[in-house]
């Protein structure tokens, strides 16, 4: 730890007294708040300078805030996992979903807010909603082009960004200008120091030049000028993926050189600045750190490219070689085990610290049964299944809705029918529809499938036929072929998992088939074959008929990740089944360390993008249940 | 049990290695932070080492081989190893992967996912049948695989060897899951996602 962070303790915000003055000046900030936005557009908490980190520490956020006086928080963030694939006891077997859950509050509802990566990390430090190249992880790292069009009298935009040009339009770029601030900014306005840590970070690159060398963890020192095609992807040597670290995607923090020194970014094992060495004592621990798993560490990659941490370790520093290159929810337990402990182990996690385990998304962002793995019997695979099951409940303006914020550059934009004409946060995978829409913009949505030949076995005996490719949603689908009856269709799919596949069994009996087979229907009625069946053809979907196909209903986004909060505050083994997303997330912290004295932000009351939509609530008592004066 | 080394097997074998490690290095931390301090107790929360009181000890087992029969099938992640008791034999089984392709953008909505499988400690009889390895993707629609991917295993399990064998198959991006059904019922199912970005 440099002497920066030496000389400044870090820790969150006074408490008591100052809790009184934040609240005047909060009523001050939001005077201040709509006059900065209505004259310059700028930003609020842009307006804050930089400054020096304060001489002096400052206690947690007082309780007065629904938040108990945290001084210190880890947030360590996984990829792509659902909440059923991880805490449900799908899962049960591991360090993640047995033991973390145990020390601390399991959110269950805990949502992503977008769909690839990059854009949950986006939100989860600024605020800001998807744009189209942020959804598909940055093709190539450039300046965005456009502006923030903070607008006081515009309820709905939320400080957003908004793209140059016509809307939904690729390779437009991924680094914000420097008017997008983010919690970094905020941070350092309020005096509170901050570090992100990622593993691998500056490794050598086995497959070629370095990708990560450059400022923040960033392909280059200049993203205005010198554009890098594929920001970095995993290599043997160096498995660190910057789409996975929130640091180089703003010019707020880029284009200011000690944001970058390692005071502030560094590699998460490096010996002399790493996060071991930065635990050993409370003043060289920051007040908040950003911890990125590299892309095996986080459960990113089944098959990782490089150690996965499976042959333990030298000293805390220094794994081993690995036994193995097993990745997703092995790898990251791997590193789970031996990080948590350490974090644990710290003098500031025993003096106030928060422990915060999530993933950027689910990946896919819906389930049908509260289970990935097993279909239901009673909530049918189509879309409007998938787009109920990522309800996130979210509170937006007001009101509830059933999808996540998208913010200006992937709006839930729809035709006079009420056809949904772009992507939205999930950049429409996972969904099927119809092209000949006028205006439609597919994004990474399909269409509905052709036709099918599949080899079959069946006979007059029984109108069941045996097809190994029969799947769930063939059903519906028209049949034909040599002794088919006129009018077939595929009836029921027998291939359906059953309790077989629920934690524990509970029995199997007929119901768990092994071989795929489907029930030759004819107006729904079983109909056998005239004669011996050996192959069939299932005939093209439709709108009609292909049941991932959905013209009106928006594309699923993050999904549910769930949360697990570890801290004295957090009743060990307790649940909560509120709502949240990751703008709550950037709202908490934002209350946590009572940025709002120097950073008003939107609301003036400290909160920058989507943080501050109205009707947003950060963490409280429900989350911080050990704490009695938390109580809203 | 004796587990032996090898590609899928390490959950069994390492994660105690590493609990031992942590522990060990924790309670070295402290003992220094102890030692540094002599001549006063320190408080535990001032130095690095000890874990908080209030922080409850863990006693649940974590990466332990489970044990999975036709009647308590057992559900696992990718690199478990679980100990599969069959009607006629049992043995030690781990599911790695899927294995896909380089990294190509923008990626694909669907790719060529190839599975390993392991086992090991086998006695009795053991079938290995492609088709008792049922895969399904996120949205579940089921893949039976009707060979194996290279080269073919033997049909039964060999007693006290350790073989490994593939499967392949073209899936959809996102969650899904391979279950193992060798006696006609599934007995083990393994959770997997499959990316390609």
């Amino acid at each position: 730890m440099n002497l920066k962070l030496k000389s400044h303790p870090p820790s969150g915000r006074a408490g008591g007294g100052l809790a009184r003055r934040n609240r005047t000046l909060a009523a001050v900030g939001l005077a201040l708040s709509a006059t900065l936005l209505a004259v310059s557009g700028v930003a609020p908490a842009q307006a804050a300078p930089k400054a020096a980190m304060h001489p002096t520490a400052h206690a947690g956020a007082s309780s007065s805030s629904g938040l108990p006086p945290i001084k210190h928080v880890w947030l360590i963030i996984l990829e792509n996992k659902s909440y059923d694939a991880t805490f449900t006891g799908l899962n049960n077997n591991t360090y993640l979903w047995k033991t973390l859950p145990s020390q601390g509050t399991l959110l269950t509802d805990y949502y992503g807010t977008g769909h690839f990566s990059l854009d949950n990390y986006v939100s989860l430090v600024s605020g800001q909603g998807p744009t189209v190249d942020d959804q598909n992880d940055c093709p190539v790292y450039k300046d965005l082009q456009g502006a923030v069009t903070a607008n006081a009298t515009d309820p709905v935009n939320n400080g957003q960004f908004v793209t140059a040009g016509a809307q939904y339009q690729a390779n437009e770029g991924c680094v914000y200008p420097a008017n997008v601030p983010t919690l970094f900014n905020q941070l350092d306005a309020a005096h509170v120091s901050w570090k992100g840590y990622a593993q691998d970070l500056g490794n050598e690159d086995s497959s070629g030049p370095s990708h990560d060398a450059g400022a923040c963890g960033g392909p280059t020192l200049n993203p205005t000028t010198n554009p890098v095609p594929n920001p970095g992807s995993a290599n043997a040597t160096d498995q660190y993926v910057p789409k996975h670290f929130p640091f180089p995607w703003f010019h707020s923090i880029i284009d200011d050189p000690s944001n970058c020194d390692t005071a502030h970014i560094a590699n998460l094992f490096s010996s002399t600045d790493g996060l071991y060495h930065d635990l050993q004592k409370v003043s060289t621990t920051p007040a908040f750190s950003w911890i990125s798993p590299n892309n095996c560490s986080d459960a990113h990659d089944a098959v990782c490219h490089g150690n996965n941490l499976s042959g333990g370790w030298t000293n805390p520093t220094t794994p081993n070689a690995p036994v193995n290159y097993t990745g997703g929810l092995y790898a990251s337990d791997l590193f789970l085990e031996h990080v948590i402990p350490e974090i644990e182990a710290s003098p500031a996690f025993k003096k106030g610290g928060l422990i915060d385990v999530t993933f950027d998304e689910g990946f896919p962002a819906f389930t049908f049964t509260g289970n990935s793995f097993n279909n239901s019997p009673t909530d049918p695979p189509t879309v409007e299944s998938s787009i109920a099951a990522d309800s996130a409940g979210e509170n937006i303006n007001g009101d509830n809705v059933f999808y996540e914020p998208t913010g200006p550059n992937t709006p839930l934009k729809t035709d006079s029918s009420g056809n949904q004409l772009f992507p939205g946060p999930g950049d429409n995978s996972f969904i099927d529809r119809d092209t000949t829409i006028p205006g439609l913009i597919l994004g990474g949505g399909g269409t509905p499938p052709g036709a099918r030949i599949d080899a079959v076995s069946g006979s007059t005996a029984s109108a069941t036929i045996a097809d190994q490719a029969a799947v769930i949603t063939d059903v519906g689908r028209s049949v034909t072929g040599a002794n088919v009856p006129a009018g077939a269709t595929v009836g029921s799919v027998s291939d359906t998992p059953a309790v077989a596949t629920l934690p524990n069994g509970g029995g199997c009996s007929n119901l768990c088939a092994t071989t795929g087979s489907f029930v030759l229907d004819v107006a729904g009625v079983p109909a056998p074959p005239t004669g011996p069946v050996t192959s069939v053809t299932l005939g093209a979907e439709t709108t009609a008929t292909d049941p991932l196909f959905s013209a009106t209903g928006a594309a699923t986004g993050g999904g549910d990740v769930g949360s697990v909060l570890i801290s004295k505050w957090n009743k060990p083994g307790s649940q909560d089944s509120t709502f949240y997303n990751h703008y709550s997330w950037l709202r908490t912290m934002e209350d946590v360390f009572k940025v709002a004295v120097d950073s008003p932000g939107l609301d003036g009351m400290g909160h920058i993008g989507f943080a501050a939509q109205p009707g947003l609530t950060s963490f409280g008592g429900d989350v911080f249940n050990k704490c009695k004066a938390c109580k809203r | 049990m004796k587990v032996p080394q090898g590609m899928g097997e390490g959950r069994a074998s390492g994660p105690g290695l590493r609990r031992f490690s942590t522990a060990v290095l924790l309670a070295l931390a402290g003992l220094l932070g102890s030692c540094g301090s002599s001549t006063h107790a320190a408080n535990p929360n001032d130095i690095y080492g000890p874990l908080p009181g209030w922080l409850p000890k863990s006693s649940i087992p974590v990466n332990r081989v489970v044990v999975a029969s036709t009647k308590d099938p057992k559900l696992g992640i990718e690199g478990d190893t679980i100990k599969a008791i069959l009607s006629h034999g049992q043995t030690l089984i781990t599911l790695s992967g899927p294995a896909v392709p380089p990294f190509v953008t923008p990626p694909p909505p669907t790719t060529t996912a190839t599975f390993t499988i392991s086992v090991s400690h086998t006695s009795g009889t053991v079938p290995i049948r492609a088709i008792d390895f049922a895969l399904v993707d996120g949205i579940g629609r089921f893949f039976y695989p009707q060979t194996f991917f290279g080269a073919r295993p033997p049909k039964l399990a060999p007693d006290g060897k350790t073989i490994s064998f593939q499967v392949r198959e073209v899936m959809a991006t996102g969650a899904g899951s391979i279950r193992w059904a060798p006696d006609g019922v599934p007995l083990a199912t393994w959770a997997f996602t499959v990316e390609n970005d």
